[in-house]
């Protein structure tokens, strides 16, 4: 049964005369940590704070159970480490310490730490129990059997502690291991609350109240009303099934020293003069000190906001100022060159380069009054054009108006339809033109363009963070706080704006470079794609308006370039309109989108997944083996990977790609503690034990299955890969991953000998320019040439020939948009991915439960490694596989499934960066009965 | 269209998307969050310090549970799993089998399998009472089961020893009466669980 925590963590001055809160408490999803400091002057809440500090990040880290013990001593002695260097630094601080309880959650089982003399109580079912032993002079003398229990509240020496963190390296914690079952619940107090208030009243309040977060409050309440005299923390958590409707926050709560809120807030009105003279010594001594020296971005501060607004104008103007000084020097220029052309009728001298910029010509007639006429007998046969241009510059030519062709015949070659001769400056050579009376033309040629760009210091300069000094240089506290991120809404929107920029951009060129015209419908499609994306933007800033910001357009850049890649493909082959590839992808990516959106909506909280654990298995199963099923499973190109009904034809596999991440999470989370148990060492390798192996072998059964039967390396490498992956994730053991490899190698070796299927693919990976392999498939051949003939920067969209590798569309996409875009778009693609999974990767770092963590991990690994299996496989890294490229490929399975995935990301990582709700400060309004009070005030 | 517009168009492209590259980097490098432990005041001092104090811990290995595992394979080498942090100092091969000193206890089944307990000087008191160290919420397990405490007979060897439990504590298929001294790769049976000592 998976279990999770609802938590809550409370703090109070207390009312006696100490002007500070020296306790510190913390309270997260995975970790509990209450210290109470002591000793020296505004001393207690550095110790507090420090050891809160040190044990904060292990909340955030998911431990396997076998470390969680060795984690907390090994965090505890360091943040006695710390104390110990904070007190030789500075003599202040000398003699400072504190008592920690700690809580680590690992599934279903608690490991606890504990020094000092706070207490933690469990009530379970009925039996309320305190589970710590004091370390207390007192406790000592009950054990040895000299005072009564009932003696010790009121011994003189209660507060003599006898272990506490010190600093002193003997600070030795008791450790405890124990299960949680649900329903449990935990208290933890500082002696606050303890020495004032008795154990049956904190097992009343923690046995009546509904929630954690009002048995807490209700404990500071009641610690007033018994006029605490010391610091009073509470941290209260409660066993929940993870599995259940109403799921915990996941946000820490910071309380005392290490919150950020340093305040106390007692409210309780003071009555006796000594409370009173309390309250206002307090206030005299500025306990409202400010709390503005926490580290802060300079992105942050309001003085240097202005800066920054100033040095962003100065940033655009200077590059406003380059753009148009450097568009000014390159017109300027183009205006000291001169070229001949016919011009109606007439051999004219134009000013200019022969060439235009969209609807602006750059080139004017220089000499109206000396045009010459031409006359047919001025047509040399002889000096016919040798050179052919290229299919693009023939089709030009015969587009190109009647005056170039009968132009003057030109001894070189022209790279334009006006098919004339650039006279540059002094260099006009009068007899390659003995027609023309060539004007004086003296203007030398020159062009200085001092671009220096001094805008990037500025850049450098803004964006290097600053941090503002501290103010004071008092006591050394740790501030421990969940930070809130913005939601980063309106750079998702930007950047979104950006990527429809890029898509449209993408597809004019593709258009102006094959039909010399922009697309006649591109008002409309343009239009349906921006509301599509922008309709997503919208979604996430109502449904899951913390999630992450660039996952949104780097897909739509992806989609986008697929869509323009397939339509290019679809122009060359002459399918159009509705006939087109394009199209459809289209209508998928719209269904796609739609499809993500209703996840978005539907899915309010990723971790309701996990109830689901094993229908999506057996979903997972289903779906990777359904094209084995005689009737609807179809063998295309090979591979029995596709299922078809009626007219669709779908790949299940992609969908089960998504199931068995989400089974796998389910159940690595609950199942890893036993997985990671250590077996034999082998070659430094410690291997699990022998009977932990099942799962990875039914893992490797199905693979090999899908393998056999479906002739489909690339989804049975992915399903392993993920596998594998995720329990090396869960476990943190590498040897699952030799394991693996080694299966893996038993695979391979198996099949390399059993089918001719995957020896042919081998042979065609190793030489894929031998004759006999360009005979059966130049599809990988015909994939590297493309790529090696777009160089650097590309062909440009539609000016390349990616047609000739069949499946361009959907296998080949890749190399397609390699031979157009260049090495520099290609890298940008493979990037763009890599920032896709990294915030994955991201998310799973972020987020607060083991099962997101996984899920997490799985789909942006699932991503990862099918971008590896394409891109290798087209880049001869390693064999090809028929696999899909995320979001590019032609095929509605594949777009429909990484959108979803891509939702499921959203969503995971809303969970991740959402900020905690605002703790409610105040104590519940309504005054407990005075019956009640009486009944529970023990007076010291 | 003219070259010069393609050849525009096309850089253009190419550019945009770079741009949108470094914009997203951009976007991403001002995206923290988590959970932010920082210092109030003197931070440069106490970032100096904390680097000396990274340097100072780096040999420590967090995870006593592998290396340790490491000094069992490596038959009772001495020093290796003192090395990795385990508190016991192991200074001799171990007696009986030879296995070596433990220094962990891990339970391998029942509710709690999975999770592991280093042992203290202190001993570690298993049973259903909940101020064990092992609470075993089974039950076939008593109050206070049994412990696990340095063998007062040796230097640096551990004994078990029945607290008088009412359904007993098994080595093997012995039931365990009195105190045993124990080494790596004792199993102990206690109800459901089943607990082994790790070098």
């Amino acid at each position: 049964m998976a279990i999770a925590l609802r938590y809550a963590a409370r703090s109070d001055l207390g009312l006696g005369p100490k002007s500070r809160n020296e306790d510190s408490g913390y309270a997260g999803p995975n970790l509990l940590v209450l210290a109470d400091g002591m000793g020296g002057h505004a001393a207690g809440d550095v110790a507090s704070s420090m050891i809160v500090g040190e044990l904060a990040p292990l909340d955030e880290e998911d431990v396997t159970a076998d470390q969680a013990i060795p984690l907390l001593e090994e965090a505890l002695h360091s943040a006695n480490a710390k104390l110990t260097k904070a007190m030789r630094e500075n003599s202040e601080l000398a003699g400072m310490g504190s008592t920690t309880i700690v809580m680590l959650r690992t599934g279903n089982k608690l490991a606890m730490a504990h020094i000092g003399d706070s207490r933690a109580f469990m009530l379970r079912g009925d039996t309320f129990s305190q589970i710590t032993k004091d370390h207390s002079f007192v406790q000592q003398l009950i054990d040895e059997g000299r005072i009564s229990k009932e003696d010790a509240g009121h011994h003189p020496q209660r507060s003599v502690v006898t272990r506490v963190m010190t600093g002193q390296p003997d600070d030795e914690p008791d450790t405890s291991l124990r299960e949680a079952k649900i329903g449990d619940r935990f208290l933890m107090c500082s002696d606050g609350l303890s020495d004032f208030v008795g154990a049956d009243v904190i097992e009343e309040i923690l046995r009546e109240a509904r929630t954690p977060d009002e048995a807490a409050d209700r404990c500071i309440e009641i610690a007033l009303k018994a006029s605490t005299r010391d610091n009073v923390t509470v941290i209260v958590a409660e066993v929940v099934d993870a599995d259940g409707d109403d799921l915990p926050t996941t946000v820490p709560q910071v309380v005392g020293a290490a919150g950020k809120r340093m305040r106390g807030r007692t409210r309780a009105i003071p009555t006796s003069p000594a409370e009173k003279a309390a309250a206002l010594s307090r206030e005299a001594t500025g306990r409202a000190e400010p709390d503005d020296d926490a580290p802060e971005l300079a992105e942050d501060g309001k003085r240097s906001r202005r800066s920054k607004i100033v040095l962003r104008t100065i940033g655009v103007l200077v590059v406003a100022a380059i753009l148009g000084g450097g568009g000014y020097a390159a017109w300027a220029w183009s205006q000291k060159q001169f070229f001949v052309a016919a011009d109606a009728g007439h051999i004219a001298i134009f000013r200019g380069v022969s060439q235009d910029l969209g609807p602006i010509k750059l080139s004017h007639v220089e000499s109206p009054v000396r045009r010459t006429r031409l006359r047919p007998a001025d047509r040399r046969p002889g000096l016919r054009r040798q050179h052919d241009p290229g299919p693009r510059h023939r089709r030009r030519r015969d587009q190109g108006v009647g005056p170039a062709r009968r132009g003057p015949a030109l001894p070189t070659p022209r790279r334009d339809r006006h098919a004339v001769r650039h006279v540059a400056g002094a260099h006009a050579d009068p007899d390659d033109a003995p027609h023309l009376a060539v004007p004086d033309v003296t203007h030398p040629v020159a062009v200085a363009v001092d671009a220096r760009p001094e805008h990037l210091e500025h850049e450098a300069a803004r964006r290097r963070r600053v941090r503002r000094p501290p103010r004071g240089g008092g006591g050394v506290t740790t501030t421990v706080e969940p930070l809130t991120p913005r939601t980063r809404r309106g750079a998702e929107l930007l950047l979104l704006v950006l990527a429809i920029a890029i898509v449209l951009l993408a597809w004019v060129t593709t258009d102006l470079n094959r039909n010399g015209t922009v697309p006649a419908n591109i008002i409309p499609v343009a239009g349906g794609f921006t509301l599509l994306t922008l309709g997503v933007h919208l979604v996430l800033r109502w449904k899951a308006a913390y999630a992450d910001p660039v996952l949104l357009p780097i897909t739509t850049v992806l989609n986008g370039l697929g869509l323009v890649m397939i339509h290019r493909l679809d122009l060359a082959r002459g399918k159009l309109g509705t006939d087109g590839d394009a199209y459809r992808q289209l209508i998928w990516t719209t269904l796609a989108v739609v499809l993500a959106v209703a996840v978005l909506f539907v899915l309010r909280d990723h971790r309701l997944l996990r109830r689901y654990t094993f229908v999506t298995m057996a979903a997972g199963f289903v779906l990777l083996l359904l094209p084995l099923v005689p009737g609807i499973g179809r063998t295309i190109n090979g591979s029995q990977i596709w299922i078809s009904i009626g007219p669709l034809n779908f790949q299940p596999g992609e969908f089960a790609k998504i199931a068995l991440a989400i089974f796998f999470a389910g159940y690595l989370v609950q199942t890893r503690d036993v997985l990671s148990l250590a077996g034999k060492k082998v070659l430094g390798f410690t291997f699990p034990r022998g009977r932990d192996l099942g799962p990875i072998l039914v893992a490797w059964v199905l693979a090999l299955l899908v393998l056999v039967f479906q002739k489909d390396l690339g989804s049975a490498l992915l399903f392993f890969g993920l596998f594998v992956a995720m329990l090396y994730v869960a476990t943190e053991r590498v040897s699952w991953i030799a394991i693996g490899l080694l299966l893996f190698a038993v695979a391979v070796t198996f099949a390399l000998s059993a089918f001719t299927h995957f020896q042919k693919r081998v042979d065609l990976w190793l030489d894929p320019f031998s004759a006999d392999n360009l005979e059966r498939s130049n599809q990988l051949a015909n994939g590297l040439w493309g790529m090696a003939s777009g160089g650097l920067t590309g062909t440009g969209l539609g000016a390349g020939r990616p047609y000739l590798t069949s499946f361009a569309e959907s296998d080949f996409i890749f190399p397609a948009l390699g031979e157009e875009l260049g090495l520099f778009g290609s890298v940008a693609i493979i990037v763009l991915y890599l920032l896709f999974c990294e915030r994955g990767i991201r998310t799973a770092l972020g987020v607060r439960d083991g099962f997101g963590k996984l899920l997490a991990i799985g789909l942006a690994f699932s991503v990862a490694f099918q971008l590896f299996i394409v891109i290798g496989g087209v880049t001869r890294v390693i064999p090809l596989t028929g696999l899909t490229t995320p979001f590019m490929s032609l095929g509605g399975s594949s777009l429909l499934a990484n959108w979803v995935i891509m939702a499921l990301l959203l969503r995971i990582s809303d969970q991740a960066r959402r900020p905690m709700p605002e703790i409610p400060v105040g104590v519940a309004a309504d005054d407990p009965s005075p019956a009640e009070v009486t009944q529970v005030v023990r007076l010291p | 269209m003219s070259e010069l517009t393609l050849t525009l168009l096309r850089l253009g492209l190419l550019a945009l998307l770079w741009i949108f590259i470094f914009s997203v980097v951009g976007v991403l490098r001002t995206d923290i969050y988590g959970t932010a432990v920082s210092r109030r005041g003197q931070r440069k001092a106490l970032k100096q310090a904390e680097k000396q104090d990274r340097q100072r811990s780096a040999p420590r290995t967090p995870v006593p549970a592998a290396a340790g595992a490491g000094a069992a394979g490596a038959a009772g080498a001495a020093g290796a799993a003192g090395a990795a942090g385990a508190p016991q100092p192991v200074g001799r091969k171990g007696r009986g089998r030879g296995k070596g000193t433990p220094t962990t206890l891990v339970v391998t089944e029942g509710p709690l399998a999975g999770t592991s307990l280093p042992l203290r000087s202190g001993g570690i008191l298993i049973g259903r009472n909940p101020e064990c160290a092992l609470v075993l919420d089974d039950d076939y397990a008593s109050g206070r089961h049994c412990r696990i405490y340095p063998d007062p007979s040796g230097r640096d060897g551990w004994a078990v020893e029945d607290l008088g439990s009412t359904n007993g504590t098994f080595i093997g298929r012995d039931r365990l009466t009195g105190s045993r001294p124990v080494e790596v790769g004792t199993t102990l049976r206690i109800g459901k669980t089943v607990l082994e000592l790790r070098g």
